[in-house]
């Protein structure tokens, strides 16, 4: 791929746009919320702080880039 | 014969005042376009006082406003994006001149340009760097990991956008000089 004309290749762009969309969607919604989710109560049990800090970054995480793409969505 | 003479001498005046008027007009015509030169050899401020003189020269004469504005536009256009598109030697100095592109010639990417592409860049860096902490170790590192794909993640969207962006800014800045074009044909017409 030519560097120099990504800029003029809209159609690349927004293949690269869309593609991101989806991958940072389902990275979030399937991979770092669940994961969130199942080391807190992982951490119910074992009552460790290492997991519950784990489980928070996690979830956090994972709301955070749903919001970022809500609101890149929203609020062009 | 008497009648041939009143004839002429009263023609004569129309006949005079069309000659001065045609003389005015291209006083004018190249007022302005000594305006378009001076702004190309960098002289803004004797190219704005060229133009406004001229415009006004024209204004007087009964010369349609509507051609008046158009060339106005043009100049206006020729002032704020002349030099970034390489049409001017040296940038016109106006408050509302487009400055992104002052470097085109000397790197491949204007400044705007150049942070989009090192956005991107650190953006594939949080992701790889990221990964590899989480494949590494999972328990101490998977954390930094996370937050590192998150970010490049980040990073690497916005850049995107941006990019998308400064394609249609582009866009409308080339429609913007073809609708200018388009007019001024249709005056000259």
């Amino acid at each position: 791929m030519i560097l120099e004309n990504i800029f003029d290749n809209i159609v690349l762009l927004e293949a690269m746009q869309a593609v991101l969309f989806v991958t940072i969607l389902m990275v979030s919604s399937s991979y770092l919320i669940p994961k969130g989710i199942v080391l807190f109560l992982e951490w119910k049990e074992k009552k460790t702080f290492r997991i519950l800090s784990t489980s928070v970054t996690y979830c956090c995480l994972g709301v955070f880039l749903l919001l970022y793409l809500l609101l890149k969505s929203v609020i062009k | 014969m008497r009648k041939i003479l009143t004839f002429l001498i009263l023609i004569v005046p129309f006949l005079t005042y069309a000659n001065s008027s045609e003389e005015v007009r291209k006083k004018y015509a190249e007022q302005i376009n000594n305006a378009f030169q001076l702004q190309s050899l960098g002289k803004t401020t004797l190219a704005y006082y060229a133009f406004r003189d001229g415009y006004q020269l024209a204004l007087k004469n009964g010369e349609s406003v509507t051609k008046l504005a158009t060339l106005e536009k043009l100049f206006g256009w020729y002032r704020t994006y002349g030099y970034s598109c390489g049409l001017l030697t040296k940038p016109s100095g106006i408050t509302t001149e487009y400055t992104n592109r002052h470097l085109k010639k000397t790197y491949d990417f204007d400044p705007h340009q150049q942070k989009i592409i090192r956005d991107f860049l650190c953006g594939v860096g949080f992701l790889v760097s990221g990964v590899f902490c989480i494949v590494i170790n999972p328990p101490l590192l998977g954390r930094f990991g996370i937050t590192f794909v998150a970010s490049g993640f980040k990073y690497i969207y916005e850049s995107v956008d941006d990019m998308i962006e400064d394609y249609q800014e582009k866009k409308q800045r080339l429609t913007e000089l073809n609708t200018i074009e388009q007019k001024f044909n249709a005056t000259l017409n």
